[in-house]
This record gives C-alpha cells, structure tokens and sequence, in this order.
C-alpha cells in the first residue's frame, strides 16, 4: 500500500506527518471524510465545552448573585430593620420608664410588633442560611422570646412605685409603719405631757416640775418635728435623690438624736403611759432608724430603680445580645454578600478566562488541524498535481507517492497504474507506429510488387528473397501446400552454402515433400517445425533452435521463423521459413525479433493475398483448360444420320421448307420489316 | 397449310437433356419481349412436365382449355391462350401482351399425348392460327427434353431455336446431334445457349470452345445463379431481380434472338 519515496521523486525531501509521528500512520490511513469529520469534531467539542463552562461558569456567578438577591440582602435587610426595630423598642422602654409616657407604651408595642415581622421575614428566608446563621437566628428568637416578657413587666415595674423603688417600698411601708407609730406615740405624748399636771404641791416645785413638763415638751416636740422632718426628708429623698434632703434628713436626724437624748434623759420624769409610749417609740425608732441606711444604701445602689434595674441588667444586656446576633447577621450577610459578589465576579472573570482560553485552545487546535489536512489532504494532493504535470509534460516515468491509505493515496496508486497503464500504451503505440512504418516503407512496396508479378515461379522466389532480406537471415524456404497433404519444397535458398534450388534458378529442389499428417509428433527437425506450423496454421519463433539442418549438410539452425501462410479463408497454402536471423552489421546469428516477427506476419498475409490472386488465376486457366468437351465425332454422325435418314424426317423437312417459303413470301411481300 | 403472319417469329427453345433451365428461359424471355412492348405468345409444349402455367401463376382450376384440348380438336388453340400480362404485376404496364397456352397436368392427358405424339399440320395450323388471332409478334415454343417427333415438330415450325445446354459431359454428344439436325432442318437460325456456367470458367473462352465444338454460334452464355436457383418455378427471375446482372444478359438474349 505505502511506496517508499524513490530517488527520481521530484517531492523528495518534503515530509508527511506519517513519517514523523507514530500514531500518525493510523491517522493518515483514515478516509479525508472521517479526518475531516475528527478535525470539525474536536472543535466543534471544544467549542462546545467551552460554550458550556461559560454556561456553567456564568451559571454558577448568576446563581450567587441571585442568592444575593434573594436571601443575603433581605436578610441583612431584615436583620437591619430588626436591629433599628429594637432600638427603638428599647428608646420606648427607656422612655417609658423614664417618663411614663403612654405614648412610648404604644410606640413599644408597634415597634415590637415591627420587630416580630422582622424576626418572621428572617424566619422565612432562615433556610437559605448557612447552619451559623440559622442557629444563630434561633438563638435570636429564644432571646427575644424571652426577653419578650420584660418590657411588660418593666412597665408593671414602673407603673407600680412600690415595686419599682424598694427604698420607697420600704419608707413607705415599714418605714411610714414605724415612723408613724413612733409619731403617733410622740403624738400621744405630747398630749399626754399636755395634759400633765404637777405632782407636788409645792408650787415651787410645781414650777420646776412644769418645767421640767415643758422641757420634755420642747424634746417630745423636737423629737416630732424632727422625726417628721426626718420623714418628710427621707420620703423627699427616696423619691427624688435629691442630696438637699440627704443633708434636710441628717441635720434631722442630728437633731432628733439630740431630741431623743434630752428624752432618754428625762425618761423617767415620765408617766407610766408615756413611759410605755417611750419604749415604744424608742422600739420603732430603732427599727426606724436601721432602715435610713438600707434605703441610703438602696437608693446609692443599682436597685434604687428595680425597673431601671431589671432594664439596665437585664433587658439592655439582653437586648445587647439580640443586637449583636442581629449585627452578626448582618455583618455575616453583607460579608457573605460581598464574597458572594466577589466570586460571582471571579466565576464570571474564571469563566471569561477559561473561554478566553478554550478559544485559544481552539484556534491552537484549528491552526493545528489546518496544518495538518494541508499536510495529509492538500498537500498529498498538491504533490499528486505536480506528478501529473510531469506526465502530462512526457515524463511517464514519474511515480505518486502513496502516503495514506485514504482516499488520495488510492488515487496516487491509481496514478501509477494509469502512467504504468500510459507507459505501456504508448510502448505499444510506438511499437504499432514502427510497424506500420516497416508495413508502409517496406512490406506493402514489396506487396505491391508480388502483386504485379505475373511468373508464378518468380512470384513465389521473390517473396521468399525479400523476406530474407529484411530479415537479414541467412537462409529461407518456401514450402507450398499440395492436394496430396505435403508440403513441397518450392524455393530453398542459402546464402551462407550459396544454396538455390527452384524458382528463377531452373533448378529442381532435389528434396522429398513433407508430409503433414502423421508426422505431427515425430522427430524433432526444423522440417517438422514447417509442418507443425502448417498443420496449426500458427507462427513459430524459436531464438535457439541449435540443430543440424536435416536437408543442408554442414549447417546448424539456430533461430528459426516459420510462417504460415494463411488464406482469408484460414486454410494454409503454405509455409515460409526464414532461418538464423543475422545482425546487420556484425554477422552474428541473432533472434528474429519481435518487430521482425510483426514486419512477417503482415508480410505473409500480403504474400498470400499474391499467391491466391496467382492461384485463383491459374485455376481459372487451368479450369478453362480442362474444359474439354468430348465429343464423338463419329457417334455424333451416326446418330445425326439415323435422325435425318428417318421418314419422319425427311417428310418433315420438306414440309418445313414448304411453310417456310410460304411464309417468306407475305414477308417479301410486305415491306414494313426492314429485311 | 396456312401462312402465317409475316412479321411474326417463331421461337423454339429446346434441349437434350432435362433440367437444363428450358421453360424458365423461355418464360423469362417472353416477359422481357413483353415488357419490350412486344405482343408475345408463349406456348407449353413440354406435355410430359408442363410447368409454364406455375411460372406465370395460372391456376390450375382457372384452365379451361389446354395445348393438349387443341390437339385433340377439343377446342380451338385460341380458347386455350390465356393473357397472364396481369398476373406478371408489373408496375408499369406495358404495351405488350402475354399470352399463355399451357400443357395438360393430368396424368391421362400426358400419357396419352406421349403415346400418341400430334402431327406438324395441327402444331402449325395452330400456330398460325394463334399469331393471327392474337396479333403476336413472337410465339415462344417451350418443349420437352429430347429429341424425338414431336421436339422435331417444334424444330421445324421455328424461325430461331434456341438449344440450351449446361457445361456437362452428359449434354455434349445430344446437343451436337440436337444441333446438328437443326441445321439439316434448315431451320433458318440455330443458336447455343450455355446455361448455369460455373465460376470459374472465362466466358470468352468457352465461347469460344463451344462454337468450335458443335460448329454453331452461341447466342448467351448464361452465368449460374443462387437467386434464381433459389427462385425456381415459383416467380419469374427478370421480374424478380430485374438488375441482376443474370437479368441484363438475359435482355441481351432477348434482344439477340430475335431476327433482324
């Protein structure tokens, strides 16, 4: 299938894929079709790969973005407005609580009602969260769920005094309780001391005594005034803080402690009630008096507002929480958002590049594959044209290369058939030319001049003669066919032996017909080569016969041409041999070639057109020579003169000459007939 | 005795031996002088084979009267002529006429004639008769093979006789005696038609040797024809093949044989 480039190739030099590369043999042995269909496939692959990682690529950075629509800003939106929602949720409660304002009631509540529809949205898009998130909005919800129950109870808190300010709670119940009780004893004491008269007498004594009741008056009245003063103070402090009635409640106090000290002292000027009175109020006073510091301590303390408390150490924190974890959201959403964006911007860069490079890839391959079908289509095919050309231009030596085993290299082999084809027609051509050449220059003269030739004898020398001569052969014979079955020697000729027998020469050929029939196999002489070539009517060349003559002593037969000499009616009439062939110029015994044996064989058919013409004429001859018409003359008389001897023949006679003269005479008569 | 018409001619075509081409030379020339525009008469002596009537397609049943009716003074010899001029189917019709007398088929009929032969006076008298009544310029004679009385009879009425002979031994020795009497008949022209020479033979040459051989002049040398071989009885050759070179020498003959 594959020719090895040969030297006289004028594409030498060039190379093919198939040389270079090892798979590329199979490759190359594809039909154009299926190269052509496995070129456009790859790229039409590529193209396809790269249409669908663009596709995807692009896919994937819309799917983020959507995401971002779809979940990241409305999430950080909702986490946003939730965020606000509870900040001003927290400025109501704060407001409340500062002010008891019912409209910050009703704001909390719409802002809380805000912040429940926020928790909701971020309900519904929850499941487009990552676990963090979602556990994270969970968390939220626990939060809020139980940070949900404060502000109410912050606003009970605040609405209820007693609740909301233990200092107060305390003042105000046990407080009021023992400072009233000791006020309503000191109360009673006073009366009592008002009431009071002197014991003695004496109203020396009773002056002293009265003045004794009047300076426990003055202390029990102190002791009133600045026990209510130290009330009033407290109560003035615990409800506003403000330090002006800390320092009102100290100097009270001082004062009441002095008060109380002058009534310690004269306790026992007292009378058994108020004596009682006097534990009493001494009993509640203590108790009175412990309770300054707890609610001093109270009201320095956290908790002088339980509300604000409960607010400050639980909602805020609380609310601090939800804060973060919605800030968290947020943040974690707007980061998501932008690293979402951010990859969807690198998946759509990726993809660019990738397409940017599936593109490259593809013209590479392209180029590549355009290389490659110049390589294995177009250039077999340019080369194959420039064979072509050469043969075109006479070079029919001129070879295509097989490259492939594809449709082209079919068509180079097919090239090489057709020039070896054209080689050998035109060898056949000029080889028919140079005959007809021979025939025309040489042959049909000499046709021409058989043709003519009138003496049979000379007729039959004259062809053997000319054939030996363009034959350059040494020796002839010329055998003719007989009734008998034998082939007669006719002419002999030898020029060599200066041999001639028949013809022009008046000499008999002194040698015995061949007979042609049972002699088909027999010995093997040049003489049975005539014979056999008589019998089958087929020309024989033998190039190296090397045998003794059999009729000519001395002589050996080397090449041999016997002709038969065939009428058109494919009978042989004769035999004409030609024996060893010389070269012109050198004399040597040569083979009669195979030009010669063409010059021969249309020779022998004009020889024989000649010989017929000849033939035909003397059978004519000889047919009108044996026309001999015997006649005997004598039979011929008797038999006349037994006819005419008859009477019939006689009476006949004369009545015929009767008519006749009868006859003749109308006719003489008339003269219309020319006579 | 009667005389004939002056103008007319009498032409008998004879041989020695069957199978020379006889009848169909006699019927071919007869149709050449009628498409000559001549007024031609053909009559069927040949009463041991008449074929005449076969060549110009004459029915048997259309024949009334026949050659041998006349002879037996059964009818008047022109009741027995039959004008076959338009059974030759000539394109363009000629002034001439053809008329045909033929010979009994019958069995009986032949025999009888062969036993008892017919005498010159009726064979002349009916002639004569014929070329008055019919106006004929030729009467052609068609006879049987042989010489005897009645080939004589038809020997001695002619004004040409033709004897017609092959190239074959066998004819030599009768054709001269044929001949030979002819000539001693007085007949006053005796001409040689060689037929069906082979090829082969130069014509001059047998010419030649026949005229030198029987001592008469050879009116046509007849070359051998595959057609008209082929033909037979069935048409007549110049009709049929009116430029085959056979048919051309035939209008030679044709020509020829009638007297200046």
């Amino acid at each position: 299938m594959t020719s090895q480039p040969s030297p006289q190739e004028s594409n030498a030099g060039t190379w093919t894929l198939a040389d270079k590369l090892p798979g590329a043999r199979l490759f190359a042995n594809l039909k154009i079709g299926t190269k052509l269909a496995f070129g456009f496939g790859i790229l039409v692959t590529l193209t396809f790969l790269s249409a669908a990682v663009s596709y995807l690529g692009s896919g994937q950075a819309t799917s983020k973005i959507e995401r971002t629509d779809a979940v990241r800003v409305p999430v950080a939106l909702a986490a946003s407005d939730a965020q606000a929602n509870l900040l001003r949720m927290m400025a109501n409660v704060r407001g409340y609580l500062a002010l008891g304002d019912k409209a910050f009631r009703e704001s909390y509540y719409k802002s809380a009602q805000d912040f429940q529809g926020n928790l909701a949205e971020l309900d519904d898009l929850s499941p487009n969260l990552d676990l963090e998130n979602q556990q994270r909005l969970q968390e939220l919800r626990t939060a809020y769920e139980d940070w949900s129950e404060l502000p109410d109870d912050l606003f009970e808190l605040r609405d209820d005094q007693l609740d909301r300010e233990p200092a107060y709670r305390l003042l105000v119940i046990t407080g009021t309780q023992h400072a009233g009780q000791a006020l309503i004893d000191i109360n009673l004491m006073i009366d009592l001391q008002g009431g009071r008269v002197p014991t003695s007498e004496v109203p020396s004594q009773q002056m002293q005594e009265m003045n004794e009741y009047l300076s426990q008056l003055q202390s029990m009245a102190k002791f009133q005034g600045n026990f209510a003063g130290m009330l009033a103070a407290l109560r003035g402090y615990v409800t506003t803080r403000n330090r002006v009635f800390r320092g009102e409640y100290e100097d009270n106090k001082i004062a009441n402690d002095i008060a109380w000290d002058e009534l310690s002292k004269s306790r026992d000027a007292l009378t058994s009630t108020q004596r009682d009175l006097f534990d009493e109020i001494a009993d509640e006073r203590e108790q009175f008096l412990l309770l300054p510091d707890k609610m001093f301590g109270i009201l320095k303390s956290d908790h002088w507002r339980e509300d604000l408390y409960l607010f400050s150490t639980q909602a805020v924190p609380q609310a601090n929480d939800m804060q973060e974890l919605l800030s968290d959201l947020v943040v974690d959403q707007q980061i998501l958002l932008t690293t979402d964006l951010a990859s969807g911007r690198q998946d759509l860069v990726r993809a660019n590049q990738l397409i940017l490079f599936s593109g490259v890839v593809a013209l590479t391959i392209g180029v590549v594959l355009a290389f490659i079908s110049r390589a294995t289509i177009a250039g077999p095919v340019r080369r194959l044209t420039a064979v072509a050309e050469h043969i075109r231009a006479g070079d029919l030596e001129a070879q295509a290369r097989v490259e492939s085993g594809d449709e082209i290299g079919l068509l180079a082999e097919t090239f090489n058939r057709m020039t070896s084809q054209l080689r050998q027609t035109l060898l056949q051509v000029r080889k028919e030319k140079r005959r007809a050449d021979d025939l025309l220059e040489v042959v049909i003269p000499i046709g021409v001049e058989l043709s003519t030739e009138k003496d049979f004898n000379r007729l039959l020398e004259k062809m053997l003669l000319e054939a030996q001569s363009f034959c350059h052969a040494d020796a002839g014979t010329l055998y003719l066919r007989t009734e008998e079955e034998q082939l007669e020697f006719v002419i002999v000729r030898n020029d060599s032996r200066d041999i001639a027998f028949g013809g022009t020469t008046g000499q008999p050929v002194p040698f015995a017909p061949l007979p042609l029939r049972d002699q088909a196999t027999a010995q093997a002489d040049h003489c049975r080569v005539a014979t056999l070539v008589a019998l089958n009517g087929v020309l024989s060349n033998i190039p190296d016969h090397n045998r003794p003559s059999d009729i000519i002593e001395d002589y050996y037969v080397t090449s041999l041409l016997t002709i038969p000499l065939t009428n058109s009616l494919g009978e042989v009439l004769g035999v004409l041999q030609l024996i060893n062939a010389q070269d012109p110029e050198s004399k040597q015994i040569i083979p009669f070639d195979q030009n010669l044996q063409q010059m021969m064989e249309s020779f022998s058919s004009l020889a024989v057109a000649a010989l017929e013409a000849y033939i035909r004429e003397q059978s004519l001859r000889q047919e009108i020579q044996r026309l001999r018409i015997e006649i005997d003359e004598v039979k011929r008389q008797q038999q006349v003169e037994e006819i005419v001897e008859t009477d019939f023949f006689q009476d006949l006679k004369v009545k015929a000459q009767a008519m006749r003269r009868r006859a003749r005479k109308p006719r003489e008569e008339s003269d219309d007939s020319p006579q | 005795m009667t005389a004939r018409n002056s103008t007319a001619q009498i032409v008998s075509i004879h041989s020695f031996r069957r199978g020379t081409g006889k009848t169909s030379l006699a019927a071919n020339l007869a149709v050449l002088l009628a498409v000559d525009a001549r007024r031609v008469g053909v009559i069927d002596t040949n009463v041991q084979s008449p074929s005449l009537h076969m060549l110009f397609g004459l029915d048997e049943d259309k024949i009334s009267y026949t050659f041998n009716d006349y002879l037996r003074a059964r009818c008047d010899i022109t009741q027995s002529a039959y004008d076959v001029t338009p059974n030759l189917g000539l394109r363009t019709p000629t002034q001439g006429q053809i008329y045909l007398i033929p010979a009994s088929t019958q069995i009986s009929e032949i025999t009888q004639m062969l036993r008892e032969g017919y005498d010159i006076d009726s064979l002349n008298d009916g002639l004569a008769r014929l070329i008055d009544v019919l106006v004929l310029d030729v009467l052609v004679v068609d006879t049987y093979a042989g010489l005897n009385e009645a080939t004589l009879l038809s020997m001695a009425i002619a004004d040409s006789l033709l004897v017609v002979m092959r190239l074959d031994q066998q004819d030599y020795q009768g054709t001269a005696v044929i001949v030979d009497v002819a000539q001693k008949l007085d007949v006053p022209r005796v001409m040689l038609v060689v037929n069906q020479v082979p090829k082969g033979f130069s014509l001059e040459q047998v010419k030649a040797q026949v005229e030198q051989t029987f001592g008469c002049p050879v009116a046509a040398l007849l070359p051998h024809s595959e057609e008209m071989s082929a033909l037979a009885s069935a048409d007549i050759f110049v009709l049929h093949c009116p430029t085959h070179p056979l048919a051309i020498k035939l209008k030679q003959t044709a020509a020829a044989v009638l007297l200046p």
